[in-house]
């Protein structure tokens, strides 16, 4: 096999490798692109603030340790102490809070799951999309429903930064249509008529194309009651607090990564000597 | 090379076959001239299971082989231990690779026809193996007792009970209990860590012994010791070492690239490695959306799934599955050519194993989806393709038309 | 060796294929050595135990003359002592029935405790409450009597050891108590596990 093979197979490989490191980040039809950048340790400290803020109180992390932050985030001790940590808890300490299980049961009808590697089950574009697909539901008990996870029994916590959406009248008359054009196509083929289902077929067609180009035009949802942030930065709230909880899920990624190109390097370098070592004892072979 | 050396040679020689063993199966044992890419996954299949090992032990030193500490004892490892992570990510992407490694090694063997006389034993041994590493794979599944850890077993064992008569005590007897539980997890430790292990070294002791007393194969599948020279060495051998070491050593670094590209950039690989929904604590009150085995067992899987329930009995499917693995170890009597190797056989060969390939394949991706109908059909297609592969063997391996098979290696 | 031609040995350069040979064993071993790091390394303390052997404070507002408190620092028990003016003096006195009144055994204390207190403030005496024979906590006895000018007594095997420490000659304890790293981060705060001028 000649080398030039023998590269094209490994060029091939090592971007197939290459592809699947990055599957989760085109993001799928239902979720948007998080685009976080790991490395950025000002976006991983303001995701922290918000964590400690708004989330701990009922969801722990308790795999990871206080003073793990330090390097990840490139703060002191001194800064963890003073902005993250409940009084009398050691840096060493795991990332716990006080609420008590059954109460959080009985509250919140299952206990609020600790999130030290959710990101690592949902992913941070799932993550990044479901704090932002929070919407008035008066249906439900804490009054917010979501668009990503249906039924979700969490409050929208992050209210007060994004204020309360609604589903705009357009989006709430599309998905009546679709709704409608569904059940209409059902009957319609019940009824054996040709005609009327392939007329229900087009409206169901184009009204969700429309709904898909509202969601695209960013126009699914209105603002009801305005948060204390713009768009934009609860926008960047959402992605900091995603990139933190990315970060907690595999503190060790960022250095993993950076030995990972030195190991590569080391052998590729010994897999050229190994390479004329056995070339020179293979002249001996006709 | 002192007289110190010798002397120290000749003493250990008086009390231990060290020279002849060396020279026997090593300085002065031939394998053909001609050994391909294809060759080098017996190697590498070492150079995993070394890894397995270590990594293995090291892993043990510091997990909680109970259901109530398992979980936090796998972060434990990633977060708390020096290198921990290392260590665990060298494991999981340790186990996908060794079954890449044995997938090919396997093909390499059917190509070249490794599994025909002298040498049925020797396959016979390899699939003994190989079934001892799929039931090491299964059990090492359940001990991160994640999600996928302990539905995938629920599954899997539940499949147990579909066995007439026996079904139900056997499920009952393999879990410790009435569902999966920590008693299940205790065992599968000890079989994991120490049993089995035990059993695939002494196996793989054994290939090798088979190994060396027929010789390998060689692309070309002509018997190099039927042409000797005067000193009754084969004329198309050459001596393992050093030819072979230094050949498998670089073959050795170049998997490594790969190995360690994937442990340090994309360790989950794209959550086929380490998959998401393992990353959850086992819940026994929540069942993932979607139950799906490992990667490497996906085919077995899609066949099980592809046969329909009969009578309300899912033993058929679990036959199938059965069955699929039971027609690879009879392969050295199924095929009734007189030649080994895929270069000079006939179409009907060639195509009979693209065909088995791609429907090897395609049973994988299927085993991995959520059944439908479409890919149900899908899958039947291709399990009758499977099992006619072997089915049909006697036949098409007699009439093909084969070409004439040369008397010295070409290359 | 050879076989019909196939292999032919006499042409080979020896030398490159030493250099080549040399270089795989050296580069490989280099490897070989980075590899065996994450598993060597693995055995250090991990971060629970670091956590777990952390330094401890301990708080001596309320310690009053005579009493002695304990903490536990990295599993064992370290006792601190306030002492008054008249137990101090009488360190002196008792030096001849020491086994090492001079601490000669440097082992024993940090250099900041090597003096006739065996403590940074003479008033405060910090100890490992570990016998020096078998790892027995010693009892803390101030009470003085007729022979007794106040320490330690072990009750496993009755070594002796007086208000710094230091045992009594005859005991089947060999040295005096060890005095642990400690440092004053104020007048009431004692943390134990680091040095006196090094940072926690």
């Amino acid at each position: 096999m000649t080398i030039k093979l023998i590269m094209k197979k490994i060029g091939l490989l090592l971007a197939i490798i290459g592809l699947m490191t990055n599957l989760q980040a085109a993001g799928s039809a239902e979720t948007q692109s998080a685009n976080i950048r790991s490395d950025n340790k000002i976006s991983l400290q303001s995701g922290a603030k918000t964590y400690m803020n708004y989330c701990l109180a009922c969801h722990t992390l308790k795999y990871m340790r206080y003073e793990t932050l330090v390097d990840g985030l490139g703060i002191s001790e001194d800064m963890i102490k003073k902005n993250l940590m409940f009084t009398g808890d050691k840096i060493t300490d795991h990332i716990t809070n006080n609420l008590p299980e059954n109460d959080a049961k009985e509250w919140f009808g299952k206990a609020p799951p600790d999130l030290t590697l959710i990101a690592r089950v949902r992913g941070a574009d799932w993550l990044y999309t479901y704090m932002k697909s929070f919407y008035a539901d008066e249906n439900r008990p804490f009054g917010v429903n979501n668009t990503l996870f249906k039924d979700v029994g969490m409050p929208h916590v992050l209210a007060p930064l994004e204020g309360n959406k609604v589903k705009s009248n357009l989006t709430k008359e599309l998905e009546s249509k679709i709704e409608s054009s569904d059940l209409g196509i059902a009957i319609a083929n019940r009824d054996n008529d040709e005609a009327k289902a392939a007329n229900q077929r087009a409206i169901l067609h184009k009204a969700t194309e429309d709904l898909a180009q509202l969601k695209h035009d960013k126009g699914y949802f209105e603002i009801a009651t305005a948060g204390s942030m713009s768009a934009q930065e609860y926008d960047e709230t959402v992605r900091d607090l995603v990139n933190f909880m990315d970060y907690a899920s595999e503190p060790v990624k960022l250095e993993r990564q950076a030995l990972g190109i030195k190991v590569i390097l080391f052998l590729l370098f010994l897999f050229a000597i190994t390479y004329f070592l056995k070339k020179e004892y293979w002249k001996d072979i006709h | 090379m002192s007289d110190n050396k010798g002397t120290f040679i000749e003493w250990l020689d008086a009390r231990f076959p060290a020279t002849k063993v060396w020279k026997e199966h090593i300085s002065e044992y031939y394998a053909p001239k001609n050994f391909n890419f294809w060759y080098i996954f017996g190697g590498l299949a070492i150079v995993v299971l070394v890894n397995q090992i270590l990594t293995g032990i090291w892993l043990t030193m510091n997990y909680t082989p109970t259901a109530e500490g398992a979980f936090a004892s796998v972060e434990f490892i990633m977060r708390d231990v020096n290198w921990g992570w290392l260590l665990r990510y060298m494991h999981s992407t340790g186990a996908s690779a060794f079954f890449v490694v044995i997938y090919l090694h396997m093909l390499r063997g059917i190509m070249y026809g490794s599994y025909k006389a002298p040498r049925e034993l020797l396959w016979v041994f390899g699939m003994i193996i190989y079934v001892l590493l799929m039931a090491e794979a299964f059990m090492g599944y359940l001990l991160p007792w994640g999600q996928m850890s302990f539905w995938g077993a629920q599954v899997i064992i539940n499949l147990f009970g579909a066995i007439p008569f026996i079904g139900e005590d056997l499920t009952l007897w393999i879990r410790g209990d009435y569902v999966i539980s920590g008693a299940t997890l205790t065992r599968f430790f000890a079989l994991h860590v120490v049993a089995v292990p035990i059993a695939i070294i002494l196996m793989v002791f054994l290939h090798l012994v088979a190994l060396h007393k027929v010789g390998s194969n060689n692309p070309d599948g002509i018997e190099i010791k039927d042409n000797k020279d005067e000193n009754g060495i084969p004329r198309d051998g050459i001596p393992f070492h050093p030819y072979y070491t230094v050949k498998d050593t670089m073959a050795t670094v170049g998997f490594l690239i790969f190995f360690c590209a994937a442990i340090f950039f994309a360790p989950e690989m794209g959550g086929y490695f380490l998959e998401p929904p393992n990353f959850l604590p086992a819940d026994s009150l929540t069942t993932p959306d979607h139950i799906a085995p490992v990667w490497y067992f996906t085919p077995f899987y899609a066949i099980l799934r592809a046969i329909p329930s009969i009578a309300g009995s899912a033993f058929p499917g679990v036959a199938a599955m059965g069955l699929a693995i039971v027609f690879l170890f009879l392969l050295p009597w199924l095929d009734k050519s007189e030649v080994r190797s895929i270069r000079y056989r006939g179409w009907m060969f060639k195509l009979a194993l693209l065909l088995f390939c791609i429907s090897f394949v395609i049973l994988g991706y299927l085993g991995m989806q959520q059944p439908t109908e479409g890919k149900t059909l899908v899958a039947r297609i291709a399990t009758a393709i499977y099992f006619l592969f072997f089915l049909a063997m006697p036949w098409y391996t007699k009439v093909d038309k084969t070409k004439p098979v040369p008397e010295r290696v070409t290359h | 060796m050879s076989s019909d031609g196939v292999v032919k040995t006499e042409a080979a350069d020896m030398g490159r294929r030493r250099f080549l040979t040399t270089t795989t064993a050296v580069v490989g071993a280099i490897g070989a050595g980075y590899v065996a790091v994450p598993f060597l390394s693995s055995w250090m303390p991990s971060k629970k135990a670091l956590a777990a052997g952390a330094p401890v404070e301990a708080d001596i507002s309320k310690l009053e003359l005579g009493q002695a408190i304990k903490v536990e620092w990295r599993g064992k028990s370290v006792v601190i002592v306030r002492r008054s003016e008249d137990v101090l003096n009488t360190l002196s006195q008792i030096e001849d029935v020491l086994l090492d009144p001079k601490s000669d055994v440097v082992e024993q204390q940090p250099t900041y405790a090597n003096n006739e207190y065996r403590s940074i403030n003479k008033e405060i005496l910090v100890l490992l409450s570990v016998c020096t024979h078998l790892g027995c906590s010693p009892t803390y006895l101030p009470e003085v009597k007729a022979d007794w000018s106040g320490g330690f007594i072990c009750p496993c095997h009755g070594s002796k050891f007086d208000m710094a420490g230091r045992v009594y000659k005859g005991m089947p304890a060999p040295t005096n108590l060890i005095v642990p790293p400690h440092q004053y981060l104020s007048e009431s705060r004692i943390l134990i596990g680091v040095d006196e001028g090094e940072q926690g």
